[in-house]
């Protein structure tokens, strides 16, 4: 070192400069130091974020109207099973042993719930109990879904008819049960 | 002849130290090679490559059903898959599903991964629901797998309040980094 000497006494000069010798050390020293890698640099992430969803809908109400029935029905020399069946329209269609009348009564469902959801029908076979003993199975037919056109009230109506099987052994008689129907959201 | 005092003394010595203590930190050569280390370890400080989340399977809580238009409610769909309803929600349905998410980076390595606090979901026709707690499956130290890969589920709680029927969406932002 060739500079003027410097003692504890002395001021100014000789003390900035080994300041700033020592702070060029420190920074060296941080620079070593930072190099260490502790944690790794954040990498690129790809990929789309996951979605998260939901629906909220009003619980379903289900109402009826009406009632199913078939009229009268005439048991011409029956050999073997025969069908009945009530279109959800009204229209009564027989096998070729049975006499019946052309049209018979639906009842009507008004199902309520959320605007603009699909509603599946679910329909359930049931007993029909012979006021003279027996039993015939009554088979709901109709549509599969109807789509809610509003919100809550007044709701969306559908109708709902049904089928039978009457043979040979069937007795005559007044039948009658439940029809079993349910809805539930799509 | 120069007597060097304070500071000045004191330069040198540091810079001994300092150089000193890089020597020292520098590893020594094994000895014994029945007593070494494998020598092909991974390199920590090598570069990383990239990390990419793929969604196999969304968060969804399908249909809720409001009991009371004017209720509060919530609904929680569980990592596991389990769901608990409270307020004026009906049980959920069996066709949730949670969130699964597949992380795919460098093999064996430990990542941090965050999922945020909480969302929003907002409706198709307006307004929107808040999805909170959001948690996963993950161990507290997740790490990929020997072939880079690591899957994990997710769930969260859904706030409901009032009338508020429609169909809602959101995405989950999630976070992986390498430790």
């Amino acid at each position: 070192m060739t500079g003027p000497p410097c003692h504890r006494s002395d001021n100014g000069t000789c003390g900035d400069l080994y300041m700033t010798k020592f702070a060029k050390i420190a920074a060296v020293a941080a620079a070593v130091l930072t190099t260490t890698p502790a944690f790794a640099a954040p990498v690129s992430v790809t990929g789309a974020p996951p979605a998260a969803s939901a629906r909220i809908v009003k619980p379903l109400t289900l109402t009826a109207s009406g009632s199913l029935n078939f009229g009268t029905i005439v048991m011409n020399s029956v050999s073997s099973n025969q069908s009945v069946n009530l279109a959800a329209n009204g229209t009564l269609t027989c096998g070729a042993q049975l006499v019946c009348a052309a049209t018979g009564t639906v009842p009507t469902y008004n199902v309520a719930g959320t605007n603009g959801q699909v509603v599946s029908i679910i329909k359930n076979t049931s007993t029909l109990t012979g006021s003279n003993g027996g039993t015939l199975t009554l088979t709901p037919v109709g549509a599969a879904t109807v789509t809610l056109t509003n919100s809550g009230a007044p709701g969306t109506d559908f109708a709902i008819g049904g089928s039978l099987v009457i043979g040979a052994a069937t007795v005559d008689g007044l039948y009658t049960g439940t029809v079993n129907v349910q809805v539930d959201y799509n | 002849m120069r007597i060097m005092t304070g500071p000045k003394t004191a330069l040198p010595l540091l810079s001994a130290l300092l150089f000193g203590a890089f020597v020292v930190s520098a590893p020594a050569a094994a000895q014994c090679r029945l007593c070494s280390t494998s020598e092909t370890q991974r390199d920590e400080g090598a570069t990383t490559g990239p990390i990419r989340i793929e969604v196999e399977a969304r968060l969804d809580f399908d249909q809720l059903i409001l009991l009371d238009s004017r209720g509060q409610g919530t609904a929680r769909l569980n990592p596991d898959g389990s769901t608990v309803t409270t307020g004026s929600l009906g049980a959920m349905t069996g066709r949730t599903m949670v969130g699964s998410v597949t992380i795919r980076g460098e093999p064996g390595r430990l990542v941090r991964i965050d999922l945020p606090a909480s969302i929003a979901l907002y409706g198709r026709t307006g307004g929107n629901l808040t999805l909170t707690q959001l948690k996963s499956d993950l161990n507290t130290s997740p790490r990929l797998d020997s072939q880079g890969l690591l899957q994990f589920r997710f769930g969260g709680e859904l706030q409901i309040e009032g009338d508020m029927e429609g169909d809602y969406r959101g995405d989950v932002p999630i976070t992986v980094d390498y430790l």
